[in-house]
This record gives C-alpha cells, sequence and structure tokens, in this order.
C-alpha cells in the first residue's frame, strides 16, 4: 500500500523489515518472476540498515502512516480469513474472492456451509 | 391520533428518569441521554419535534448531537424541537475536526451554534477519536484542543470532553495528557469484553473525577438484541447501572423511545450479581467481539473521518 502511494519503494520497504533486531526471517509473497528478481536482488546485496537509517525512513512515513491507512489489516475484518470469520462469527464479505471459492466448493461437496447464520 | 399518543403514554409509567452527576462538574444530568444521529433518520421534522418533546416530558435532559450526524440535519431538528425549551435541556454537541486545525473548530461551532438556535452549548466533545494518531493530531500546537480551551473562555460552550468508539488504548492516550476534559463518552455494554472500555478506561475516567458518557448500550444498531445476546431491557439495565453520567441511546421512531422510557424512569441500578449475571449470558456470544464491530473495523467509521486520515470508503472497503 506505502509503495503504491509512492511514500517508499520497494527497495526500501523490504531492507527496512529484513534490518528490524530480532527478526530471523522476513517473509515476502511472490507471484511472478519479477517479484523474485526484484526481491533477490535486495536479498542477495542486504547489508542491514542503521538506526539512524530506520528512523530517518520511519519519520518521512509518519505524516502519512501513523493513522494505520497503510495497515488495512490491523483495522478491518475484510483482511481476516474468511474459515477464521466464519469460526467466529463474523459476517462474510460474499464478494470477496475467497468467499466465492468457498461457496462454491459447498455446492459441489454438499456440506453444510455456512453452519451458523446470523 | 389523539387517541394514538394517550395510548402510547400509557405504556410509559408516570414518573422521571432520574438525575446523576456528571463528574466535578457540579451539574446534574438525565440518566438516559437522546442520541440525535437518529433524530436524522426519523420519518419527519414533525416526528423529530414529538420525540423530543415527550423526552423532556419525561425527564430527559441530556441531549447527545454532533456536526456531521446527517450532514446537519440532526442539529437542525434539535433546534426546531427545542423552541422555547432551550434552558430544559443539557445540550451537547460534537466538533469533526478529525485531524483538522482550531480554525476549523471554531467554524463548526459556530455553524453548530446556529443550526441549534442557541448562543452555547452545555458540553462540547471532540467527535470520534478512533485513528491512531489522533491523540496526537488533537494535541498538536494549533489543534482542536486548543479551540476547546478557547470556547470555554468565550464562554460559547461550558464544558469540553471527547469521543470514540474503537480502542481504548486511544481512550487512555486521550487521558494522558492531564487536559480538563470534563467528560468521556465510550461504548459500554454486556458484550464489552474484547478491548474492554469498561475494564480499561471507566476506572480510568473514574479516577480522574471525569463524567463517563455510555453509548452503544445495544451494540450500537442494536446486534445486542438481534443476535440473541440480551433483551433490550436487559442491555439497557446493564448499560445504565455501571459508573456513567448518563447512557445515550438513539432514538428514530417513538416506539424506541417508549422502551428506553420504560426502563429509565425510577431506573433502579442492577446489583453487582446481576450484572454478572449479565456478562455471564454474554460471554459466548461476546467475548471474541463479533457484536461490536465498531471496534475491528473502519466500516462504522464516519465520512469525514475518513476523508481526513485518507481511508477507503466504505463503499471500497466492504465488510
Amino acid at each position: 500500500m506505502a509503495i503504491k502511494h509512492g511514500v517508499i519503494t520497494a527497495q526500501e520497504a523490504l531492507r527496512y523489515a529484513m534490518s528490524v533486531p530480532g527478526v530471523t526471517t522476513t517473509i515476502t509473497g511472490i507471484d511472478s518472476l519479477e517479484v523474485l528478481r526484484q526481491n533477490l536482488q535486495i536479498a542477495q546485496n542486504f547489508t542491514p540498515m542503521t538506526e539512524a537509517e530506520m528512523n530517518a525512513l520511519r519519520a518521512r512515513c509518519k505524516p502519512d502512516a501513523a493513522d494505520g491507512r497503510y495497515e488495512l489489516y490491523k483495522l478491518s475484518l475484510k483482511f481476516d480469513n474468511p474459515e477464521s470469520r466464519l469460526a467466529h462469527g463474523f459476517p462474510l464479505a460474499t464478494q470477496q474472492s475467497e468467499v466465492k471459492d468457498m461457496l462454491g466448493a459447498e455446492m459441489n461437496t454438499g456440506h453444510p456451509f455456512p453452519e451458523k447464520q446470523f | 391520533m389523539a387517541q394514538q399518543q394517550s395510548n402510547q403514554s400509557q405504556q410509559v409509567p408516570e414518573g422521571q428518569v432520574p438525575k446523576k452527576r456528571l463528574g466535578k462538574t457540579g451539574v446534574q444530568v438525565s440518566a438516559m441521554g437522546l442520541g440525535e444521529y437518529h433524530l436524522g433518520s426519523a420519518e419527519t421534522d414533525q416526528a423529530a419535534n414529538e420525540i423530543v418533546a415527550k423526552a423532556i416530558d419525561h425527564g430527559v435532559t441530556f441531549f447527545d448531537n454532533a456536526w456531521e450526524y446527517h450532514d446537519g440535519l440532526s442539529e437542525e431538528r434539535v433546534g426546531k424541537a427545542l423552541k422555547g425549551k432551550r434552558d430544559q435541556v443539557f445540550l451537547m454537541t460534537k466538533v469533526c475536526t478529525h485531524g483538522r486545525d482550531k480554525k476549523v473548530a471554531l467554524r463548526m461551532l459556530e455553524e453548530s451554534l446556529r443550526r441549534l438556535q442557541t448562543d452555547h452549548l452545555d458540553l462540547w466533545q471532540i467527535h470520534e477519536v478512533v485513528y491512531d494518531n489522533d491523540p496526537d493530531l488533537v494535541f498538536a500546537p494549533n489543534g482542536v484542543a486548543e479551540a476547546l480551551v478557547a470556547a470555554k473562555q468565550q464562554g460559547k460552550v461550558r464544558f469540553v470532553g471527547f469521543t470514540g468508539h474503537k480502542d481504548p488504548e486511544i481512550h487512555l492516550k486521550m487521558l494522558s495528557h492531564d487536559f480538563p476534559f470534563d467528560t468521556v463518552q465510550m461504548p459500554l455494554n454486556c458484550c464489552d469484553m474484547f478491548r474492554s472500555f469498561e475494564t480499561h478506561v471507566l476506572p480510568e475516567a473514574t479516577r480522574q473525577g471525569i463524567a463517563a458518557l455510555g453509548m452503544k448500550s445495544l451494540g450500537g444498531s442494536g446486534e445486542l438484541v438481534r443476535h440473541g445476546a440480551v433483551t433490550p431491557e436487559q442491555g439497557l439495565r446493564y448499560a445504565m447501572s455501571l459508573a456513567v453520567a448518563t447512557t445515550i441511546s438513539g432514538v428514530d421512531t417513538m416506539q424506541v423511545l417508549d422502551q428506553n422510557l420504560k426502563v429509565a424512569v425510577d431506573f433502579k441500578p442492577l446489583a453487582e450479581a446481576e450484572l454478572q449475571a449479565l456478562r455471564d449470558q454474554c460471554r459466548f456470544l461476546a467475548s471474541d467481539g463479533r457484536l461490536e464491530l465498531f471496534k475491528m473495523t473502519t466500516k462504522y467509521d464516519g465520512k469525514v473521518g475518513r476523508e481526513q486520515h485518507h481511508f477507503p470508503t466504505t463503499q471500497e472497503l466492504p465488510l
């Protein structure tokens, strides 16, 4: 999100995350060779950021990011897995692709779904 | 029509909604407050007038509104309904800067006063402190906190406070500034177990002598009742029994007002054992927060605040 909005680059974001003390590994999702190449280039040339570099990046992000607008997964149920929403009785977003898949799967298997309806 | 009205008044017992102390202000307010966002949803101005008149007749004095409710309609309706009755109520509205500065706040104050047809508010609160950086923005130089002080000095507002529905941590951050808030509004109900305001914020407000104002006693839009956790009577009784000055309940029809008045007239707080029995009754449904989605998703945050924080619209962020 922050990258799409031009607040930071992918290089800065990954290098920051990989520099956070105490992190053993930084997991990053890959859906194309292009993304893999980009990430490998960052990881292979990786040197940890200094504390000053990290602070500078935090300061740059703060005006835009401090309200959480780029981390909606912390703020909205929309990003929670439909399976776990269902187990907790939370509403499903029927337009979500995962939910559509689940509803489709139910049609094939005949399993009762959703088990509990509010 | 007259027959209908007399039937309605028969449903509500004679008597008055009791008064409670509003923190350290020396003022007494009704133990149930009229939530006027919902007055903007009432069918007509006339329906809103009748709701306001009947509420006042039964001793409701606490009036809750906000600059942004229904783009000003809620304030306009209350302004009309209070003609000749302004002195009988404790009039509150909220300022909706959502991070903007003092000047914007004071302009909103003038607009609220004009719509409410009055020269002063009894209480002016910062609306919807729900984003993580809102406390920083509130207390920034030239921020809305300075507007509260200025408005008080100018005699346009008697008391000041803030409200929010999202996270006890944000409320506690607001309360850590030693700012002379008179009131703090928060969601309080018998399903408030996830991110509990009752557990985390109410004791701190009480410790500081700041009057707590309860809201969302039935989940905001009756969720607690619709999902079978409690009856409306149980939900209201629970919320009104807590250490709050008032419990604000939204009213959009005479039916809802009557239901509320039946509980609130001559109200006596529940004993601790009864409160615990209601918590136990709700625990299975409520402990993961499923009936208080306003704490967990931006869907319930107002559009003015979203715009200021550059958050997606409700349509872009469906639940």
